[in-house]
């Protein structure tokens, strides 16, 4: 059987959820949005939501924190998977593309895809390997310095972390839940829900132009939102940080680097968190790893995978670290 | 995010009929997420949503739409939710028309008040559907036949102005109101 995208299994995930979001509104079942989301009493609250109307309202709220503890725990044993299979606004920041890499960003990139991209199949590999056989650059390409596996990730404070605390330094001076206002996953859910009001209810509303509005402005505005100012992620990072089950592993027999010495950035390159999993030292840390699978999808090698358990013993024959 | 915060916190927001046992706005708003739970559990279709222009914090947080449906306190919004946003009250049940009906003791959602220079019966002739529904005998007529709102027993079911045909029967006035309406309890202090 024909393997499917990561892209298209991420997109039937997100589909499924918000089938389920909607049919719970239609059906009266009060399931709610991924504000919060459950049944009757049971409920799994956004983390950040949680951690908000503990700081408004100054008050202990049995409910919120066994579902924020939970959540957070959850988040330390399987990673940030909320933000590629489950978060909307990761499928919709691909209708709003970036600039494209930032030139200089210390890798030959153009080098890279052009590999990628022309060796799929053997010769074309052995043809690039052999016009890099120079030895000194070739076993500096080898040399692969991958996360060691089994060990929690180092966790870099960056901008989403600074506006993590303001929104709840917001919260605790004007006591409510600041960061919900422009929230853009709150904010689909609701323009989903403002359109349902207008055709069921006939009740047309300023939040029909208004949410979607303030979605896209985000989405555009901060082109990278998810990595520079999502603070749900950055609460998510910090627990993420001590995942290390599903951790993308390269197999070095197979990986046109290790193996052949080819200059192939095609896994770094599709990384969205900018994790590259050949130098642990200069990546982001693997932490951030959403699950996303796009590295898997884009190496032309299928090098590699995502074991669920790590493993420790590393590939013959291969330079490596541990 | 502190600016955000300070706008948020800056412009004025009026009095919302908010869904039973988030009377206490503060407190409510501190922790309502936005999450749609409560209207999407509600058996009546009661509970809606609050728009933009009803305020920039409140949009988004559930709001009585009493043209929608009418509270009957089943606890069922409470129920969802687990913020606490919305807290529990207690109910005691009663009968009402051979029907089980709750009497909610400790929460009022609003209060119902008769717009004089609307309402069929205090404008034109004898009508009696907000009388005939009112659970809590909140309702009764003067001696001209007119409704009169008991403001002790009312609760702001609001299933009087849910009732109310004066849209129907009279749409050539205009407007959105009907002739009886819940208001906050504030503004009804306030009259």
């Amino acid at each position: 059987m024909k393997r499917m995208k990561a892209s298209t299994l991420r997109a039937l995930a997100l589909g499924a959820v918000l089938l389920l979001v909607v049919a719970g509104g239609v059906f009266k079942a009060g399931t709610g949005s991924l504000s919060m989301f459950g049944y009757k009493t049971i409920s799994a609250i956004c983390p950040l939501g949680s951690l908000e109307a503990l700081v408004a309202s100054k008050t202990f709220l049995p409910h919120v924190v066994i579902s924020l503890v939970l959540l957070l725990l959850a988040t330390a044993l399987l990673g940030r998977i909320f933000c590629a299979w489950i978060c909307p606004v990761s499928a919709m920041r691909k209708w709003f593309p970036g600039r494209k890499k930032a030139p200089g960003s210390g890798d030959s990139a153009g080098a890279g895809s052009a590999a990628a991209s022309s060796s799929g199949g053997g010769p074309a590999a052995d043809a690039v390997a052999e016009t890099a056989e120079t030895p000194g650059t070739d076993e500096d390409i080898r040399h692969s310095n991958p996360y060691p596996a089994g060990r929690v990730s180092n966790v870099k404070v960056d901008s989403r972390h600074w506006i993590l605390g303001g929104a709840l330094v917001s919260t605790a001076i004007f006591g409510f839940p600041v960061f919900c206002l422009i929230c853009p996953v709150g904010l689909t859910f609701a323009t989903i829900a403002a359109f349902w009001r207008l055709f069921d209810l006939n009740e047309p509303s300023w939040a029909l132009l208004i949410f979607p509005a303030i979605i896209i402005l985000e989405l555009v505005v901060f082109r990278k939102w998810c990595r520079k100012i999502c603070p749900l992620g950055a609460l998510m990072s910090l627990m993420s940080s001590l995942n290390i089950l599903n951790r993308p592993k390269v197999d070095e027999s197979a990986c046109l680097r290790t193996s052949q010495g080819i200059d192939c950035t095609a896994c770094k390159q599709a990384c969205y968190e900018e994790i590259d999993l050949h130098h642990a030292d200069t990546s982001e840390p693997i932490g951030e790893c959403t699950k996303c699978r796009e590295c898997s999808d884009a190496c032309p090698v299928h090098a590699i995978s995502f074991p669920f358990l790590p493993k420790k013993k590393p590939a013959p024959g291969v330079v490596s670290e541990e | 995010m502190l600016g955000l915060g300070g706008v948020g916190a800056a412009l004025p927001s009026g009095n919302l009929l908010r869904p039973p046992g988030g009377q206490d706005e503060g407190s409510f708003i501190s922790k309502c997420l936005k999450c749609d739970r409560c209207r999407s559990v509600c058996p009546t279709g009661v509970i809606g949503l609050a728009h933009p222009e009803d305020g920039f914090l409140a949009a988004r947080t559930p709001v009585m739409k009493f043209h929608d449906g009418e509270c009957v306190f089943c606890h069922k919004c409470t129920e969802v939710c687990s913020a606490g946003a919305l807290t529990p009250y207690v109910t005691e049940a009663s009968t009402f028309n051979d029907k089980e009906v709750l009497v909610p003791e400790d929460v009022v959602i609003g209060i119902a008040v008769v717009h004089k220079d609307r309402c069929i019966a205090w404008t034109h002739a004898i009508c009696e559907y907000c009388k005939d529904v009112c659970p809590y005998e909140a309702l009764s007529r003067d001696e001209q036949d007119r409704p009169v709102v008991d403001e002790t027993k009312c609760n702001g079911c609001g299933i009087c102005e849910y009732i109310c045909p004066l849209l129907s029967l009279r749409s050539y006035l205009g407007g959105r109101t009907r002739g009886i309406e819940v208001l906050p309890t504030e503004e009804v202090e306030a009259l």
